[in-house]
């Protein structure tokens, strides 16, 4: 895959069981998941700044499932009125396609200095590293991507990328980098940030960002942003280049806002967000600003075979991260046990998705089903079916003979069988009977604590 | 063949039918039931954080914008839309147009604004480009009451009254209040890469 992916064993959903465990027991981590609960309220309040915000998520979703049914024609469309404004359109089957196009763009125009706004797809395909090795200076200026890009970590959200660190960490981290005393104000954090990226946006020669939305009927690409730096990022630099997936192509100006009002609501419980740059073609001849070159990269990269599969639902995704705010495993164990670009429910089902089973099989089972992030997802994706799909995917898949497969298949075998399963729930009660201690609770068996056992008791069956 | 081709071929040959027949926005069932354009969108600024005042005249305007830069302590450059430079502004003022040279203030006028949200609408062109309100720390932004439209959607089909969708201005835009960020600790900072304050001034005419 990826090379990011070879590069950070450490960060590979293969390794979910040892880094989740790692991270339960992490205080300083716990402390920051909690406080990142406080977006379910502000949501709350923000979606009531509409008169239906109920009716609103039908349209979005109904938006999306038109959209995703009809991409053919809407990225043709989209592909011809693009280049009628000068845009220079390339499409990619892979990350390695994705890097080396861009490669190409920054040596044709000699580039040394890359500024990024914020984009996953680009987190995707390893380009900051690729970028890297060929000597081309990659600046990160969305806050928190700038925070991380600096501690040398992947993003443990997608819309707050640095939401597991703590305002000491990033005083210290910006005390080292800037060479300025440690403050635990943010604001003079913030202010640090502003003063130290400035320059790069000066300097910089070409300009990376994403794309929230594609517009078919005017090929436009739109961004959401808060901070400003997407806006230089598509107005200072002489090239910009904006990377983006197939699926998020629409179809025109209305379904745009409308999907705008879903958008920011759920993603930053913001009525809108600071910043919405719709950007058709490069500067017009006698125009003051903007880049003489612009380029959309248009991935697919796994996107049409899962369109192909059962799972394709997860497309709809707008990216707002409302799933994985409202999801209690997200909580507890943070974005990074996910092990690639996406956490939390959609994070579990994408990443699974893209990478397989043999990677990512056991993000699905990161989910109680509890149905929170189904409820408040703005385009209606039935996350937790979407999961349950996806664990099935990966029993049919494993070797008959892994404890996994045996001990469900055996279950199934029982569950089938009324008069075998009450024989063998009866003798397990009786097991257990006679595992509690005095207080009527069974902390372990036959003396041994493991599993469930370590953290939590069972109560004596009656 | 091309990556073009194959995913073409590929989106091609997916059938998937989602399409509800007779779907239809209502948005009058999204959109708050309010009256005066200019009252909801005052208050939605204020929300965003902007400062909103309101002129009659060159004169008052050149009085708001000499009375923000005393509060501020900035000096009396300007950083001024060329649109604008047909304006009487106050000698008092050095204005610059052209390539920004570090100037605090940025004055613009803009589209349109939007009421629900509080938003002003921004289209890029030769005397209107996005530098100025982008760069300067501060933002000062000239609204006429009768350009404040009720929704997004109003504000796109003003825009195409005029512009034929085949060949869009490089870049329409829409500002809500100053830049801001909560990537530290999901605490609001105001004032990050944009500018810090943005001060909206509500005409009659220019």
């Amino acid at each position: 895959m990826s090379q990011c992916l070879k590069k950070k064993m450490l960060f590979n959903p293969s390794n979910f069981k040892k880094n989740y465990n790692k991270n339960i027991n992490n205080p300083e981590l716990k402390k920051s998941l909690f406080r990142s609960r406080k977006i379910v309220d502000s949501r709350k309040i923000a979606i009531k700044s509409v008169s239906d915000f109920e009716l609103l998520r039908n349209y979005s979703s109904e938006i999306k499932n038109i959209s995703i049914s009809n991409l053919h024609q809407l990225l043709i469309n989209w592909e011809k009125n693009a280049k009628k404004n000068g845009t220079i359109v390339h499409w990619a089957e892979n990350y390695e396609d994705v890097n080396k196009i861009i490669y190409k763009i920054a040596k044709k125009n000699k580039v040394k200095n890359v500024i990024k706004s914020k984009s996953m797809l680009t987190e995707e395909s390893g380009l900051n590293d690729y970028l890297i090795k060929k000597e081309i200076k990659v600046t990160e200026t969305d806050l928190g991507e700038y925070i991380i890009q600096n501690s040398n970590e992947p993003p443990s959200h997608i819309i707050a990328p640095a939401i597991h660190k703590s305002k000491e960490q990033v005083s210290e981290l910006f005390s080292r980098i800037h060479n300025q005393k440690t403050t635990n104000n943010i604001e003079e954090l913030t202010q640090q940030a502003r003063e130290n990226i400035r320059p790069h946006f000066f300097n910089a020669d070409m300009g990376i960002t994403g794309a929230n939305f594609l517009i078919s009927d005017s090929g436009s690409t739109v961004i959401v942003t808060n901070e400003g730096n997407g806006r230089m990022t598509n107005t200072l630099p002489k090239v910009h280049v904006a990377v983006t997936s197939i699926e998020k192509c629409i179809s025109n100006f209305e379904e745009l806002s409308l999907m705008l009002r879903v958008l920011t609501r759920s993603a930053t419980s913001q009525n809108i967000s600071n910043y919405i740059s719709i950007t058709t073609g490069t500067k017009k001849q006698k125009d003051l600003d903007g880049p003489k070159e612009f380029h959309v990269i248009l991935m697919d990269v796994g996107r049409t075979k899962i369109l192909e599969s059962d799972t394709w639902e997860i497309l709809k995704c707008i990216r707002c991260g409302a799933c994985m705010n409202h999801c209690p495993v997200y909580h507890t164990i943070g974005g990074h046990p996910y092990g690639w670009v996406y956490p939390g429910p959609m994070g579990s089902i994408l990443n699974s998705s893209l990478l397989g089973n043999k990677i990512a099989g056991d993000l699905p089972y990161a989910s109680t089903l509890c149905n929170q992030c189904g409820v408040v997802c703005p385009v209606k994706i039935p996350l937790p079916e979407l999961m349950v799909k996806l664990r099935n995917r990966k029993y049919k898949s494993i070797n008959i003979f892994k404890f996994e497969k045996i001990i469900l298949t055996f279950w199934a075998f029982i569950s089938k069988n009324p008069r075998i399963f009450n024989f063998f729930i009866s003798t397990i009660r009786k097991i257990l009977k006679l595992q509690a201690n005095k207080k009527n609770y069974i902390s372990s068996i036959l003396g041994l604590k493991f599993g469930w056992f370590i953290k939590r008791f069972l109560p004596k069956p009656k | 063949m091309s990556a073009r081709t194959n995913i073409l071929k590929k989106l091609r040959n997916i059938k998937l039918s989602h399409r509800t027949e007779d779907f239809k926005i209502d948005l009058k069932k999204i959109v708050p039931n309010f009256k005066n354009n200019e009252k909801f969108f005052r208050a939605k600024s204020i929300e965003n954080n902007c400062l909103v005042e309101t002129a009659k005249n060159i004169d008052e305007i050149n009085d708001k914008i000499l009375n923000f830069i005393q509060v501020n302590n900035y000096s009396h450059d300007l950083f001024v839309w060329p649109s604008l430079r047909k304006l009487n502004f106050s000698s008092k003022f050095k204005i610059n147009s052209k390539k920004y040279n570090n100037e605090k203030v940025g004055v613009t006028s803009c589209f349109c604004g939007i009421a629900e949200t509080g938003s002003l609408m921004f289209v890029s062109s030769e005397s209107t480009p996005m530098s100025h309100s982008l760069l300067p720390e501060s933002h000062i932004a000239i609204v006429r009451r009768a350009d404040i439209v009720r929704t997004m959607e109003d504000g796109f089909k003003k825009y195409f009254e005029k512009e034929s969708i085949d060949q869009l201005d490089r870049q329409i835009c829409f500002i809500s209040g100053p830049s801001r960020t909560a990537d530290i600790e999901l605490t609001m900072v105001i004032g990050v890469h944009g500018p810090k304050r943005l001060l909206i001034l509500i005409i009659d005419d220019l």
